[in-house]
This record gives structure tokens, C-alpha cells and sequence, in this order.
């Protein structure tokens, strides 16, 4: 048994907030991980006795990247703290702005963050090596400056619907601000079908939409894959045939059990919002997916707790729904792994325990035959994980890219169904209440709390997609979805770990890395050097 | 042609009925944007035909009020050529010589 | 050739979100056609197979020229003034930030966090948070009043939240392109080619801001936000009707009242209970007018305005 060494990788990246992560490496495998999420802004502070509205202007700005998920959940959680009627259109217009923000990602995520890792020097030996370079190499990649710069089209619409994105408040409760015209419709559809042509169908699948909707099973992809040099070559097929020549199919896999708030409501089923109905009102339905009994059921934000025994908080070590926390920050953020060393929170189910959050979760929720009949199902992941031998960091890209096209269906759906003359806001009534509100942003799992009293803000709270999957361990030192995931990762080269980049990557929380290689014994520096 | 008749009947029965001395609530005058919302929202409270209900509690008057002679011709709710009150919890014909609390400019 | 550093405090990525929308030139324009190297950045700075620490540290001692630092985010100082609760490669971002802003030739602030505070300064600002010569109106911020880069310039300020892509690439290529002489501030250090104008120069509701005609509730087909939904377009500066959003429209083009965010106030009256989408009032007049337009004034406009109204001001405009 060889001596165990410690790496601690600081920043793993800066999108939601900066992420440090530290791994131990026994034998050349991760064996014991600690994610610590290291910026504190106090947003949950901020919103305390503020307008009740003031959500739908602060929360957007929580995250520039799901800005549009925010903005979703702040309005809904109101909508449903006041009970609110939404019309029809303002609805789908609503959806409209969260598919475009995730339309958005998709390419800029692949490209900009995650595909950059496979030019690392590491895959010389791979025999797509060489074409991974040519098309992912930072700015100059044929693929990555079209995927970066496609990139920023589908959120001309969301600036068509509010301004400007990221960052507007355009989904107020009662609705939403705008009253699109024709012009903003047609102009909407040009945008995606040049988002169509210019990549998803030429440069990311090979084919067209309506040929790879056919694929249900693992079996059909890769009939797909063998059946036209098209199909192999495009970035999607270069990337299934390169993630398992190295292996990303091997690790990664996480806690094995998966969350889903569901999303976008369907514009006739939740035009009177509340809390409990929204589950029976999602196309894209909620769930857990437990992969450990190939089960699923539906999803509760009753069954919520949040718990900072290893978290930078001084609330105690029980868990607590998100109406009843209190959000005091310790003062003195001391690094302490067996004591408190992160101001990410762990998130847990009451009875499943802790989840991840994301696309793979959303996809493995789609697979299920629970909630309503109406409602989106999708086996295709599903399948893949039972035949691929469960999840690992190759999957979750995979059921990442794959909702692409679904995204890309919903939004043509939603300019089929304005109608451009009926009303796009119903004026609330203000008063006081509770709310919530949920949907997936790209990433995962987001939602919102609210509580009103007196006419301002009680208590706000959020729980993001990154605090399910960067979670710090809980009182029961159950390790976060990722600290799980990077468990048994291979690290090849002690000096260059971009296996631990991957695997965070894999969850779109980080972007590059600085590491730090200690020896777990002396202490001492090994080597500092950046995981790109 | 027969909605501009009908809002020229309803004001000249609206003008009649404040003539005749319909007591409406001129106090206390609106202050400031929370006073102002919290009449919305009480007007929010009637149902939309309640003529008498949104004239007194929007304390109409048939002329200019106070010293500085506020009147709707100048406020930010009258539609000048279809002599209307285009605020939504109000939504009634008006006269330019009128006045009452939601004034606005 | 330019080096270019871009580091975040406490951010929200959503500057660089807006960065990354740039067309003409584009992120990778800028790269490729402009010379830009980017030293490093949160998620474009990959080129360099160089540890980011020693990168840091070159550019503390000069061993690497560093031409332009951009800075996004705020600087948090929380808690006590350690800076502790934004911790960055091993140590407090802001030691981070003292030191590079020295070594610099041009600093530049983008987005309201860095440039005045933001949203994290909020009351209470539980993150103890400053711009980077600002916090809020106060001029010194984290930097100092008497701060200024090596090329003599202070901290060049591109707020907004977020600022526009055209804003940021339009400074940096300026300075890539040995324009910094054409490079004018205004009094809270912001390009005066950008801020001196409104953000209601240019907007769509212009005829019925000047007839009067207001947008009563959302989702209406016709006028002014300003009157009743507290936009603060006649009053802050900013291109956003001149420089499209996304190319494609603006916030007060859609139907969204501006929030003022590139002003130092913003979030304006912190948010507090009342103040989030109305206008705030004063015995029916608005609290904040058009800027250097006088109570008497707007009262005179007014009336002169309805009494010029022409009929089809009072109808929808923006129809289907």
C-alpha cells in the first residue's frame, strides 16, 4: 500500500463562487475527497426585509450563468407566496427565457470549459488526440470559436423577451413585463434556426434533429454512430469515441442517486400556482432516481433539510428545512476537514439522503414511468447508464449534450403557442405568504424560498444546483456528490491531476485549475501547476 | 362608434351625479407612492362596474382642486381625445376640469 | 501586443457572461485579430501551461508586463477587513488585488460590483464589500482616492450589471490599439463615450415620455415606464438604447423599467420594502426627475405636453 498524498486544488474554478477541492491520492487513485466552496457574497442576508420583490432583481445576479433559472424561481416563489394568476402566454414566455439561457450554455460549456481538458498533454497517446486539438483548442479550435461564438445567439431571444441577458427581472409574479410582437417571434425563429444550421446539426450531431430524435436506447446510438461517417465525426462522435479511449467512462460516477425539481410549467396547467401543485404541472417532470434500487419517485421540497455541521455557519448541527434556517456566517473561516471548511451547505433528501443534481439527474428522472401520463419521458440515458455499468463523468456529459435537442424542440413549441393578443400579465395583489419556486437550470436543481410578513422579506433562501453537488460533508459525514464522485478517480500523474478536473468539470461548477501537491506526510510542496 | 356612446353616457352620468353633490372621499390626499398604492389597492377591491364605489373612494370632485388647480387635463392617467381615465383601477370617462386623489403628473 | 489579466472577487461571472456575447470583435477576436494575450482569466485563460500563482506573482515583480488588469466582482474585505470570505488561490483576493493594481499599467473595473460595489454592498453588505475606487457614491473605495495606475490613469470604471460587451472590448481594444490618449472620464471615472449620454437617448418610448402617456402595468402595448414602473432611464447614464443588447433590443425597448445600474446608487433606496418597480412620489409629482429638470419645469412640460398630445399617442403602438 503506497503512502497516501494529499493535493489541495485552489480555485477549481469560478463560476459559483470559487471551489478549492482537496483529494487524497493513495496508490495513484483518489481516496478520500473534500469539496470547499470559498466565497460568501450573503445574498440570503441582503433580502432580509427588503421588498418582496426585491428577489426578482438580486437573485438573477446570485449567478450570471443561471441568471434566467434564478430570475424563474424568484418569480414563481412569489407567485405562489401571493397566489397570483399567470396567464397562458406569459407562461411559455417565461420558458422561453430559461431554454435559451440553457441553449446558451450548452455549446459555451462543452467548449469554453470542459473540452479544452481533453488537448490536455495527458491524451497524446490517444489516436484522436490530434483531432480533439484542431477543434478544441482554446480560441483558436475550429469548433470552439464557433461554439463560443454561437454561443451568444440564443440569448438574443431572451433579450428579445427582457432586454437583455444576462441579467434581467423581466418575469414579475402576474406574468412578465413584455408583450411581444410579430416581429420578436419571427425574429426568434431565424435565431434558432441559425443556432440549427451554423452547430447543433452541422458541427455537434452530423445529422439532423429529426434523425437523432430516433435514438430511445444505447443500441440505437450506436447503430447511430456506425451509421455514416457523419454521424463518428461530429463533435458528439468525436467525443463519445475519444471519452472512452481514455477512459472518462471509468470514473466519476458520484452518489448514485439523482434529484430533479422538474421544469417548465405547462402554460394551461399552473395558471393558478401553488406550491403543492406544481409537481402534477411540469412537462419535464420531478423525481428521484435511485440508482442503487432503480426506483423513482417524485420529488418534495417538503422533504428538503440543509445541514451545517462542516459548513461556515453558526446554526447548529441538525438539519433544517430552508424556511427554518437562519443563514448566520461565522465570522473566522478557518480550514478545519474535520470540522467546518465550506460555505456550501450539505443537501439531502430526508428520507434518500444526499443527491446530485444536474442534466445526467434530470435524464435518469426522464427515464422513469412516474408522475402524469402527459408528462416528458425519455429512456435513452437511462439505458445507458444500466448498459454502460451506471454513471461515470463520460455519461454525464453524454445526458448533458443530449437534452440540446429537447431544449431546442420546447422553444420551437413555445413560439407556436403565443398568442400574441391575449394578455401577458394579470396584476397581483401584494400580501403576505410563503412561496417557492423551482426549475432546472442547466446545471441542476435550483429553487427558491420565500417568506413575506409585513410587506417585506422575512426570510429568502436558495438552494442551488452547485450547493447539492459541492456540499461539504453532513452530520453524519456523509461526503457531497462531488467529494463522492472523485472517489476512485485515477490520477495518472501526481503533477497534473486532470482527472480531478474532469470530474468537478463534469458537474460545470469550475472552469480552470490551480493545484497545489502536498505530501501528505512532510507537508511539503510537490508541485503547483494548473489543471488545463 | 357605440363605445364612444356609451362612455359619453357614463359621464355625463358621472358629471350629474357629482353635481347633484355626491359625497366623495377627498381626504386625505395621497402624499406619497405607498399611500397611493395602498388606494390601489383598495380600489382593486371593488368590482370593475362600481361606478359610485370607484368615485368615492377615488374622491372625485367636478373642478380643480386646491391652490395650484390640479385637474386631469394635466394628469398622467387622462387620454385627452377620448376624455378617459386610463389608470386600470379606475377606467372611467372623465372631464379635463376634474379632479381626484390618484392625480399624477 | 497587450497582456491581459482578469481576475473575480466577489462576482457572479455575469460580466463575463456579457464578455462572452461580444461579436466584432469577439472574445476570440480579440485574441486572434487584436493581439490581446490573455494572461489568464476564470474561463478563457487556458493557453498558458504555467502555474497561475507564479503567474501572479510575475506580474506582482514585472517579470511579466501586465498591461491591462481587469477586475470583476467586488472586493470583499469581510470579515473584519481580513478579506477572508474571498480566499483565491491560497491567500484573500484582496492582497491579490492591492498588489497587481501597482504593478498595472490600466486598471479597469468592470460591472457595478468592481466599479462601485453593487449588489454584495447592499445594506447590510454582510461581505464587507468595496469598488475598486468606489463604494457606492464615496470616492477611495479599496484602491485609494489619490490611486492611480502606471500609465497615470485611475481605475477606469465600466459599470452596469452587467457592463456590455461593446463596453469592455471597446476600452480594451482602445488600449491595444494606442487610443488611451481619446480615453475621457466623467466624475465617477467612466468613459465619457459610453456614459455621456441617457439611457433613455434612444429608447422606444421617447414620444410617450414627452406626451405623457404611461405604461400603467406590465405587459401593455404602449407607454412611458418612467411614470408609474420607476424607470430610471431620464436619469442615468448609460448606451443601453444607442448600443443594443444582444444586438437586439434594450430592457426599456421590452418593456423592463431601468433599474439605474450604472449609477453608483444602485440598487436604488437599497431595495427597501415599496421601492422595486414604482415609481416613488411626492404629492403625485415623481421624487427623482429627469435629470436637470426642476419640479416647476415638469410641471410646465406637463401640462403643455397633454394639451400637444396628439390621439394616436393614447392607443397601442406596439402592436401585434
Amino acid at each position: 500500500m503506497g503512502a497516501v498524498q494529499t493535493l489541495d486544488i485552489s480555485p477549481v474554478g469560478r463560476v459559483e463562487g470559487d471551489l478549492d477541492v482537496r483529494v487524497d491520492i493513495q496508490d495513484g487513485v483518489v481516496v478520500n475527497a473534500w469539496t470547499q466552496a470559498e466565497l460568501f457574497r450573503g445574498f440570503e442576508v441582503i433580502l432580509r426585509d427588503k421588498d418582496p420583490q426585491a428577489g426578482l432583481v438580486v437573485t438573477p445576479r446570485a449567478c450570471g450563468i443561471c441568471g434566467a433559472s434564478h430570475l424563474t424561481c424568484a418569480a414563481w416563489a412569489l407567485d405562489t407566496a401571493w397566489q397570483t394568476e399567470v396567464p397562458r402566454n406569459a407562461i411559455l414566455a417565461r420558458n422561453l427565457g430559461q431554454l435559451t439561457e440553457s441553449l446558451q450554455s450548452q455549446p459555451r460549456y462543452f467548449y469554453g470549459l470542459y473540452a479544452i481538458d481533453l488537448t490536455n498533454k495527458k491524451y497524446r497517446g490517444s489516436k484522436y488526440y490530434e483531432e480533439a486539438c484542431k477543434r478544441f483548442a482554446p480560441f483558436t479550435g475550429t469548433s470552439y470559436e464557433v461554439g463560443v461564438t454561437v454561443s451568444g445567439k440564443p440569448v438574443e431571444i431572451y433579450a428579445l423577451l427582457g432586454g437583455q441577458w444576462p441579467h434581467s427581472s423581466y418575469m414579475v409574479p402576474g406574468g412578465v413585463m413584455c408583450a411581444p410582437t410579430l416581429t420578436d417571434i419571427t425574429r426568434a425563429w431565424s435565431i434558432l434556426e441559425y443556432y440549427k444550421v451554423t452547430w447543433l446539426e452541422s458541427m455537434w450531431l452530423g445529422c439532423s434533429l429529426e434523425r437523432y430524435e430516433e435514438i430511445t436506447s444505447y443500441d440505437d446510438f450506436m447503430s447511430w454512430l456506425n451509421e455514416n461517417p457523419k454521424h463518428a465525426n461530429s463533435d458528439l462522435g468525436l467525443y463519445w469515441h475519444m471519452g472512452l479511449d481514455v477512459g472518462l467512462d471509468k470514473y466519476g460516477g458520484g452518489v448514485g442517486r439523482y434529484v430533479s425539481w422538474g421544469y417548465l410549467p405547462h402554460e394551461d396547467r399552473y395558471q393558478k400556482p401553488t406550491i403543492d401543485d406544481r409537481n402534477a404541472a411540469v412537462l419535464m417532470k420531478s423525481g428521484i432516481y435511485d440508482g442503487t434500487k432503480d426506483t423513482h419517485v417524485l420529488m418534495d421540497q417538503k422533504m428538503l433539510r440543509e445541514n451545517t455541521t462542516h459548513s461556515w455557519y453558526d446554526e447548529g448541527g441538525n438539519d433544517v428545512h430552508p424556511f427554518d434556517r437562519t443563514t448566520r456566517p461565522i465570522q473566522k473561516n478557518d480550514i478545519n476537514f474535520d470540522g467546518k471548511y465550506s460555505w456550501a451547505t450539505g443537501v439531502k433528501h430526508v428520507d434518500v439522503g444526499r443527491l446530485e443534481a444536474g442534466p445526467l439527474a434530470r435524464q435518469l428522472v426522464a427515464g422513469g414511468h412516474h408522475g402524469e401520463s402527459w408528462q416528458h419521458y425519455d429512456p435513452l440515458i437511462l439505458d445507458m447508464y444500466k448498459k454502460m455499468g451506471g454513471p461515470s463523468l463520460h455519461l454525464r456529459q453524454i445526458a448533458r449534450m443530449h437534452e440540446t435537442v429537447k431544449l431546442y424542440r420546447q422553444c420551437e413549441r413555445i413560439l407556436r403557442e403565443f398568442k400574441l393578443s391575449d394578455p401577458w400579465y394579470i396584476k397581483p395583489r401584494e400580501q403576505d405568504g410563503r412561496g417557492w419556486g423551482a426549475t432546472e437550470a442547466i446545471r441542476g436543481a435550483l429553487c427558491h424560498w420565500i417568506d413575506v410578513e409585513g410587506g417585506k422579506i422575512k426570510n429568502y433562501q436558495i438552494i442551488a444546483p452547485t450547493t447539492w453537488n459541492v456540499g461539504p460533508r453532513d452530520a453524519e459525514n456523509i461526503r457531497g456528490p462531488i467529494e463522492e464522485a472523485l472517489i476512485g478517480a485515477p490520477i495518472a500523474d501526481a503533477s497534473d491531476p486532470v482527472e480531478v478536473g474532469h470530474v468537478a468539470r463534469s458537474f460545470d461548477s469550475c472552469l480552470v485549475c490551480t493545484v497545489h501537491a502536498h505530501d501528505a506526510r512532510s507537508g511539503k510542496e510537490l508541485a503547483r501547476f494548473r489543471v488545463a | 362608434m357605440q363605445h364612444e356612446r356609451e362612455e359619453d353616457v357614463l359621464r355625463a352620468d358621472i358629471a350629474a351625479r357629482l353635481a347633484a353633490g355626491l359625497q366623495t372621499q377627498t381626504a386625505p390626499l395621497i402624499e406619497n407612492d405607498r399611500q397611493f398604492a395602498e388606494l390601489l389597492a383598495s380600489l382593486r377591491g371593488l368590482r370593475a362596474d362600481d361606478v359610485d364605489g370607484k368615485l368615492k373612494l377615488g374622491g372625485f370632485v367636478d373642478h380643480p382642486f386646491g391652490g395650484e388647480q390640479m385637474r386631469c387635463q394635466e394628469c398622467m392617467y387622462y387620454l385627452v381625445h377620448r376624455k378617459w381615465c386610463d389608470l386600470p383601477e379606475l377606467a372611467l370617462p372623465v372631464e379635463p376640469s376634474w379632479w381626484c386623489r390618484l392625480w399624477r403628473i | 501586443m497587450a497582456n491581459l489579466l482578469w481576475l473575480q472577487g466577489g462576482a457572479c461571472s455575469g460580466n463575463t457572461m456579457s464578455f462572452l456575447n461580444a461579436e466584432e470583435p469577439s472574445a476570440c477576436d480579440l485574441v486572434t485579430d487584436f493581439g490581446i494575450n490573455v494572461l489568464w482569466h476564470p474561463s478563457l485563460g487556458v493557453e498558458l501551461g504555467d502555474n497561475l500563482q507564479k503567474l501572479l506573482r510575475d506580474c506582482v515583480s514585472g517579470a511579466i508586463s501586465l498591461d491591462i488588469f481587469v477586475f470583476e466582482g467586488t472586493v470583499v474585505n469581510a470579515p473584519n477587513g481580513t478579506g477572508e470570505w474571498n480566499r483565491f488561490a491560497g491567500r484573500p483576493m484582496k492582497q491579490w488585488v492591492n498588489e497587481l493594481a501597482k504593478a498595472a499599467q490600466f486598471v479597469v473595473a468592470i460591472g457595478d460590483c468592481a466599479t462601485w460595489g453593487g449588489i454584495p454592498a447592499t445594506a447590510p453588505n454582510p461581505s464587507e464589500s468595496q469598488g475598486l475606487q468606489f463604494l457606492k457614491r464615496d470616492h477611495g473605495g479599496f484602491l485609494g482616492k489619490s490611486f492611480v495606475s502606471r500609465a497615470g490613469l485611475p481605475v477606469i470604471n465600466v459599470p452596469g450589471c452587467p457592463a456590455h460587451p461593446d463596453w469592455i472590448t471597446q476600452i480594451v481594444v482602445a488600449v491595444a490599439t494606442g487610443r488611451t490618449s481619446d480615453i475621457t472620464l466623467d466624475e465617477f471615472q467612466r468613459p465619457r463615450t459610453f456614459f455621456q449620454s441617457f439611457t433613455q437617448t434612444g429608447c422606444t418610448r421617447n414620444m410617450h415620455f414627452a406626451y405623457k402617456v404611461s405604461a400603467t402595468e406590465f405587459g401593455q402595448r404602449k407607454g412611458c415606464l418612467f411614470y408609474d414602473l420607476g424607470c430610471r432611464g431620464p436619469m442615468t447614464h448609460s448606451p443601453c438604447n444607442r448600443i443594443l443588447w444582444n444586438r437586439v433590443s434594450s430592457k426599456t425597448r421590452a418593456g423592463m423599467p431601468c433599474l439605474g445600474c450604472t449609477e453608483p446608487e444602485f440598487p436604488f433606496f437599497d431595495l427597501a420594502p415599496g421601492t422595486v418597480f414604482k415609481t416613488q412620489t411626492v404629492m403625485g409629482v415623481p421624487k427623482d426627475l429627469p435629470t436637470g429638470v426642476d419640479k416647476k419645469s415638469y410641471i410646465a412640460l406637463t401640462g403643455a405636453a397633454k394639451n400637444a398630445a396628439p390621439e394616436w399617442a393614447e392607443r397601442d403602438i406596439f402592436v401585434v
